[in-house]
């Protein structure tokens, strides 16, 4: 026999256990939701690539400077050596190719080293692993004056950022 | 009202059905709005604003140019802050070192680097904040 009133009770208590779990899921993942990091890294890294860029070159041209032995690419794209440097949280190459595209005419890095493997593997879409960090590359046919020559060269750039930003 | 009354025949038993209903109904919508209530304050809460402007701020110094005044619309963090009692606009921001850091509660705050080596200004004017940056004058003396 059915006892009506304890089946309500039942209900009541089973409801109450219901709304409880519902409750703390919805809680347990907004709290999650909205601790999560705003990820600002490819924006970072693309900014980094820009200004890379409109140093290095000018109107087509790359910046006679470019080629001397002195030229302190932190200096002249207004970046903060220590910054890139030591945060561990950024890298930049820079590399000009020739016409042909298999010899380097001058290559500049800086930042973190292993992001270099890192963003190879990130852009040959081997891995998508969340503390990879996010990197751009760029690739444009530039114009550059040697002894007086004008030759076609190919300007890559290959930037990353994995700045997270922190609490405190 | 009589005339009424017959048509709606008095039913105990339906009634307290519906009560019982009604205080059901009433009781689930107090849980929801009170999850509503929950998710809202955690949506606007301090630590989603400070991240916010942090990385907002980072941001939009290292693509600004030399020269730049950047005038950026503080009213939301302003009330946040207010909510948690702070009251000073100079503790909310503060940008040295190459990193900006907002403060919208009594806890931590939060900061994010930026690259670009300016100088950068700022200060509130009512609920903006205005960000100057300049190059680097040090280092332009240096390299003459």
């Amino acid at each position: 026999m059915i006892n009506k009133k304890a089946m309500e009770k039942l209900f009541s208590v089973w409801w109450f256990f219901i709304l409880g779990v519902f409750g703390l899921s919805i809680a347990v993942g907004t709290i999650i939701f909205y601790s999560a990091d705003a990820d600002a890294r490819e924006l970072e890294a693309n900014i980094l690539a820009d200004t890379l860029f409109n140093c290095a070159v000018s109107q087509g041209y790359l910046n006679e400077e470019f080629f001397n032995e002195d030229f302190d690419i932190f200096k002249k794209c207004g970046l903060k050596q220590e910054k890139i440097i030591d945060s561990g949280n950024f890298y930049f190459n820079i590399t000009i190719l020739d016409e042909t595209n298999h010899n380097v005419l001058k290559e500049m890095h800086n930042g973190t080293a292993s992001f270099d493997a890192d963003c190879r593997i990130v852009l040959a879409g081997q891995v998508k692993g969340k503390n990879y960090p996010k990197c751009i590359e760029r690739k444009e046919e530039i114009i550059f004056s040697k002894n007086g020559e004008r030759k076609n060269a190919l300007l890559y750039i290959l930037t990353a950022s994995n700045q997270k930003g922190k609490k405190g | 009202m009589a005339k009424l009354k017959k048509f709606l025949p008095k039913n105990k038993r339906a009634d307290k059905i519906m009560e019982s209903t009604i205080i059901f109904i009433v009781l689930n919508l107090i849980f929801a709005l009170l999850l509503l209530f929950f998710v809202y304050k955690t949506s606007t809460g301090a630590v989603v604003y400070e991240q916010f402007y942090a990385k907002q701020i980072a941001l939009m110094i290292d693509n600004a140019k030399p020269n730049t005044q950047i005038s950026l619309d503080f009213k939301k963090g302003i009330e946040v802050a207010e909510e948690n009692k702070i009251t000073s606009k100079e503790g909310m921001v503060r940008i040295m070192d190459n990193k900006v850091f907002v403060k919208l509660s009594g806890k931590d705050g939060y900061s994010m680097d930026y690259f670009s080596n300016y100088n950068v200004s700022y200060f509130f004017m009512d609920e903006n904040l205005i960000i100057l940056i300049k190059n680097n004058e040090e280092e332009i003396q240096n390299d003459k």
